[in-house]
């Protein structure tokens, strides 16, 4: 049977910037169904309401960063499986080998390319075995 | 009609640069303050947006104050905040 397709996109950025860009990269120009938070705690109250089938995190927020988030989301039954994408501006290797060896699906750099982080992410969707 | 009115990227980009000057602002407000870990916050979050709104050369210049307040070395940090206002402008 094939998967469904990518449709439902959460995105969490405390920034509120890149916040914007992103979800109209994944939005407006990628065609997602976007939910966007502003911080880990607005993502874990929202989240089973919008049931998405993957997660956009940034790491370094303030209060809850993204590894606490993506603690957080595994230690839940709903969304222990939800494949997580990491953003991140440290991008230095030990950075990026720590973010998959805890178990992110995938890291994307900042800065990011507006325009291709939707395919960047439907390409990634389309590998994923969920 | 102008590339923001037409092109939502692009006004999102018009309104990253209109929000630029506060974001230097941020950063030489926490260097004054002598908070070299909230000024390295800035100058971080600052590399990760410049590029990504097409000002590459701002994220090249936030990256070397994170790190100059991350080691502790302030001598260049007067020029490299003058030089991303230079970029603003």
């Amino acid at each position: 049977m094939s998967k469904a397709p990518l449709k439902k996109v959460m995105l969490v950025e405390d920034d509120p910037d890149i916040r914007e860009i992103a979800e109209m990269a994944l939005g407006t120009v990628g065609g997602f169904e976007v939910m966007a938070c502003a911080s880990g705690g607005e993502a874990l109250r929202r989240i089973d309401g919008f049931a998405p089938q993957i997660a956009v995190i940034d790491v370094m927020m303030p209060a809850m960063d993204g590894p606490t988030l993506f603690a957080s989301l595994r230690a839940r039954p709903e969304t222990a499986k939800l494949p997580i994408v990491f953003m991140t501006a440290k991008v230095q290797p030990e950075e990026i080998v720590r973010w998959h060896a805890l178990g992110a699906a995938d890291v994307i750099a900042k800065p990011f390319d507006p325009l291709a982080l939707a395919d960047r992410l439907r390409a990634l969707w389309d590998k994923l075995d969920v | 009609m102008s590339d923001a009115e037409e092109d939502p990227v692009a006004a999102a980009i018009a309104r990253f640069r209109q929000r630029y000057p506060a974001r230097i602002d941020e950063i030489e407000a926490a260097w004054k303050a002598g908070d070299r870990q909230a000024a390295e916050t800035a100058s971080h979050r600052l590399k990760g947006a410049g590029g990504t709104f097409g000002m590459a050369e701002a994220s090249v210049i936030a990256y070397r104050l994170e790190r100059a307040f991350a080691e502790n070395r302030l001598d260049a940090v007067a020029a490299d905040i003058a030089a991303l206002r230079e970029l603003g402008k």
